[in-house]
């Protein structure tokens, strides 16, 4: 008999019928096991995204976002249905969780099976690397700089790699599937703990799936997608100190939390930063539940204190000690963030280019029905979470351990307006992964309850509630995506400029190559960030790494006589390329930068260079053209020359 | 208080599996292809579960997801630890010294599972008694470490429901294990079958050894060797083309035709005959011509005359 994945939705109970031979009850869809129709809707579902992916790259419409949608409900759907209904055991919800978990790991994948694409990606392997190349740990990275101070995963990698004998990109490939299927797992057993109800368990995780880092920005291979599952881990920790039957069990939880949040230190800053304020709120804001052991509870929100209390001394201490940059890096992100929201709140204008307001995807190439589902999704999560607000005050949802949940989750809420502004974008959307973790509890919550009260409805009113829960979830799975990255970080394409991932061409990598084959690696070279990518990378080079004190785009942006301080600069660190990519001079970056986020002209809709800014060096005696391609010029600097005439052309 | 205590004898075989475990890692290393891939999956599991074993299987009960979470984790943040702990002592990160730091890491795991095994057997009845209701899962001891204590008569028996769980255990993963291949399978055949755009051709022009070209270099009179070599990937429009030298815009050696030969180098010297020159700093342009200005491609070399001193005015 055939029933639609909303029918089965709405039946908590599934299609019961008794299996063959068993006197188990066993519900079919379709006339087939769940796990078949699951298994076929993985296979098919991997098959569209591939298919989504081969129409991306020769593809100039936007057809191959349906086929893509099309894959990942196929993906990510049935396995919702199945566990949202009450037929599953413990063992099955955890496998659907996994396989969904697995499911959400393709699309990255497959965009870089091979190599390093996203920006991050390129410091954290080329910092590996070196480590391996040198034996040594915090190695100077030109890409990210503060990832040196942060070697948690650069030193599980190492560790994989040199075990496995595999790649270090297949070995990070490694670490990278079982963190994000491992996380999924912490998401389970945390709203396990919390609720006592499986199904709310599954949905939370799945629903945690949802967050707009979960699919692309946490499965790079970059130092957050290990620290996430850290972040996880610790907070369940924290849940299991809370639901400890014994003191002796909250010392051993207490002492597993201390060792993962150590962990966290080790690999994430910020990620250690929300873990200490999670443990804080629960802290601060767990009840105890109805009927249990106060003393107990008290002695467990001592060690919830005591947890957070350890590891922010054990963060205190290493960035002190060893990564004192990290405060100028979190605070340049939250002060500025704060300070341009602030001025558009107080309808000040903002000053100077980088700075101010933000067009929401002014970039991005994707239809229109993902860009509404952005817009839609926290919309929903809201009013979703509003109900379950309700239902917690009113006692008829989770007990007193979950509010230090329900108040991380609504810190999603209140991150949302500093998407708004160019300085706080990036650092509102880093935040989602975690707060997203609360929000998916009291969503999950939400809706089985929602589900349950539907047993007393008729069958269509059932199916209807149960359709759109359904039809929210897959609106908040698209639009989470959508909000989370550009389309050029989720799909392959042609060549763009200014694109971290789209720049990279065979032209590039052959000039790379032919300069560390031909000058050896590790020379210091200036370059705009995209090319610098896979110099410094796959490359072996060290690019400079601009700043205000250290203005190497000024050789760029600069018509007039070069910076002589920044040519002494220069020298006096012995550099010894510049690479122009000639497009520089004409095109707009994608990103709207074409160095980093602080230099002049960011995000600005005039282009700052031009070809005669970058044509000068082909006559500068200080600049001596070694390489020409279509695209690239390699000049080597003679600072010694600086200054000398050149006889010009005709004399 | 009426307490029995059990004489202690210690158990060594939970200990020795500890202790195989981290000489399997250590080892792993130097196993051929897919065996040394399973050692390094064996990273993220082992050092964890070890731990788990010798430091929260007492308290702490859970149910085997639970259980294989943390290994995960610990073993994650172990392995992290062990290559910072290498660092710190000074020792230089290889593959002998990561395998030997988690060998020293099973071991110790190993030592206190055997020291406390003892421990275990020296509590009482009623503390044996206390400890089982604390938790409502089953023993959090890793499966590998749980070795049947013939001591205390629990003889390793397998049932039949033992027999037919164990052959439904190995029918799903062989169905897991084909599904995944189905799903592998299919993506390799939609992805083989995926149009793939033509890379686009380019060319570049390079001097022959450009590391030493970094000076302003004093010329005598006559011909100068300049040897360039010029590489196409593909042939890229704009031909045909030619190599040519000027200095101070003016040519001096060629145009010499140059047919491009995708994936090849192609050398080519010039001999441009350069006029005596005074002080003042002057251009070669070594060029890759194309039929327009946009298809060429050119270098530099800054030249000065050998032996004469000062720029005259006017230059």
């Amino acid at each position: 008999m055939a029933v639609s994945l909303a029918e089965a939705l709405s039946r908590p109970d599934g299609m019961v019928v008794p299996a063959m031979g068993s006197g188990r009850a066993r519900s079919r869809w379709m006339g087939m096991s769940p796990w078949t129709v699951m298994w076929l809707a993985w296979v098919a579902g991997a098959a569209l995204v591939t298919l989504a992916y081969n129409q991306a790259t020769v593809s100039s419409g936007t057809g191959y976002f349906a086929v893509f949608w099309l894959g990942m409900a196929l993906g990510v759907l049935p396995a919702t249905v199945f566990v949202a209904t009450k037929a599953p055991n413990r063992l099955e919800r955890l496998s659907a969780v996994l396989g969904t978990a697995a499911f959400t790991f393709l699309p990255k994948v497959l965009l870089d099976p091979t190599q390093p694409l996203f920006h991050d990606e390129y410091a954290h392997w080329r910092e590996v690397l070196d480590i391996l190349r040198t034996g040594k740990l915090h190695q100077p990275n030109t890409i990210v700089p503060i990832i040196s101070n942060y070697p948690g995963l650069h030193a599980l990698t190492t560790v994989v790699q040199r075990m496995s004998g595999l790649s270090i990109w297949h070995s990070a490939l490694l670490v990278l599937f079982v963190a994000h299927c491992a996380s999924l797992i912490a998401v389970f057993l945390i709203a396990e703990r919390l609720t006592n109800d499986l199904r709310i368990a599954a949905i939370a995780a799945l629903a945690y799936a949802l967050n707009s880092s979960y699919m692309y920005f946490d499965t790079q291979f970059a130092y957050e997608s290990m620290a996430i599952l850290l972040f996880l881990t610790a907070a369940y920790c924290g849940v299991a100190i809370w639901r400890s039957t014994s003191r002796a069990q909250v010392k051993s939880w207490l002492t597993m939390g201390v060792i993962i949040g150590a962990g966290c230190v080790v690999t994430h800053h910020l990620s250690s930063v929300f873990l200490v304020g999670l443990l804080a709120i629960m802290g601060a804001f767990i009840r105890p539940d109805a009927g249990a052991d106060l003393e107990l509870q008290r002695h467990a929100r001592r060690a919830i204190w005591i947890l957070a209390g350890v590891i922010a001394v054990f963060l205190t201490l290493w960035i002190t000690l060893l990564a004192p940059f990290t405060m100028h890096y979190l605070g340049d992100v939250i002060g500025k963030g704060t300070s341009q929201l602030g001025q558009i709140i107080t309808g000040k204008k903002s000053a100077g280019p980088g700075t101010g307001q933000r067009t929401l995807f002014a970039h991005n190439a994707g239809p229109i029905y993902e860009h509404l589902a952005a817009f839609a999704s926290p919309v929903l999560a809201f009013g979703v979470a509003l109900v379950g607000l309700r239902l917690y005050r009113r006692k008829q949802l989770f007990e007193g351990a979950a509010r230090p949940f329900i108040v991380f989750g609504f810190l999603y809420f209140a991150s949302l307006p500093f998407v708004l502004v160019y300085g706080g974008g990036e650092g509102a959307h880093r935040s989602w992964a975690f707060s997203y973790l609360g929000l998916a509890i009291v969503v999950a919550g939400t809706g089985v309850w929602m589900l349950d009260r539907s047993l007393a409805w008729g069958h269509r009113a059932r199916r209807a509630l149960a359709a759109g829960l359904l039809a929210t979830f897959a609106v908040v799975l698209v639009g989470n995506v959508a909000a989370g990255e550009n389309t050029d970080y989720r799909f392959p394409g042609p060549y763009a400029y200014g694109s971290d991932t789209r720049s990279v061409t065979p032209e590039l990598r052959a000039m790379s190559d032919w300069l560390k084959k031909t000058v050896g690696p590790d020379n210091l070279v200036v370059t705009d960030r995209y090319t610098g990518l896979i110099l410094a990378s796959l490359g072996g080079q060290q690019t400079a790494v601009p700043s205000k004190d250290f203005p190497t785009y000024d050789l760029f942006f600069n018509g007039g006589g070069p910076n002589v301080k920044l040519l002494g600069e220069l020298q006096a660190s012995n550099f010894e390329y510049l690479i122009v990519d000639k497009r520089t001079g004409y095109l707009h970056p994608l990103l709207g930068v074409y160095f980093e986020p602080d230099e002049p002209y960011a995000y600005s809709t005039n282009s700052p260079i031009t070809p005669a800014k970058l044509n000068r060096y082909d006559t500068l005696p200080w600049t001596t053209k070694v390489f020409e391609s279509d695209n690239y010029r390699i000049y080597r600097f003679d600072f010694a020359a600086y200054g000398r005439p050149v006889t010009q052309v005709g004399k | 208080m009426n307490s029995t205590l059990v004489r202690p004898r210690r158990d060594i075989r939970p200990a020795a599996v500890c202790f195989c475990a981290g000489l399997l890692l250590a080892l792993g290393s130097s196993l051929p292809g897919p065996l040394r891939w399973a050692a390094g999956l064996a990273c993220l599991v082992i050092p964890g579960w070890s731990l788990l074993a010798v430091a929260f299987a007492r308290h702490l009960r859970a149910d085997r997801s639970s259980s294989l979470l943390l290994s995960i984790v610990l073993s994650m943040v172990i392995d992290a630890f062990a290559v910072i702990a290498i660092n710190v002592v000074g020792l230089k990160i290889t593959m002998t010294s990561i395998a030997i730091a988690l060998l020293v890491f099973q071991c110790a795991c190993g030592g206190l599972l055997y020291s406390r095994s003892a421990t275990l057997d020296e509590r009482t009845p009623i503390d044996q008694a206390s400890e089982a209701v604390e938790g409502d899962g089953e023993e959090w001891t890793p499966a590998v470490l749980r070795i049947p204590n013939r001591r205390r008569g629990a003889h390793a028996t397998i049932d039949r429901a033992g027999q037919r769980s164990a052959s439904r255990t190995i029918r799903q993963a062989i169905m897991v294990a084909g599904a995944m291949a189905a799903v592998i399978g299919v993506i390799a055949i939609v992805h083989d079958t995926a149009p793939s755009p033509a890379n686009p051709a380019y060319a570049w022009i390079t001097f022959d050894h450009p590391a030493s070209i970094d000076k302003v270099v004093a010329v005598q009179p006559g011909p100068q060797l300049v040897p360039v070599v010029v590489h196409s990937h593909g042939v890229p429009a704009g031909g045909p083309y030619s190599v040519m030298a000027s200095l101070d815009g003016q040519v001096v050696a060629g145009p010499e035709p140059v047919s491009l030969a995708s994936g090849r180098d192609e050398e080519i010297t010039l001999a441009p005959a350069l006029p005596a020159l005074d002080g003042c700093v002057h251009r070669i342009d070594i060029t890759l011509l194309g039929t327009s200005a946009s298809a060429s491609r050119s270098l530099t070399r800054y030249v000065t005359g050998a032996g004469a001193h000062g720029c005259q005015s006017g230059k």
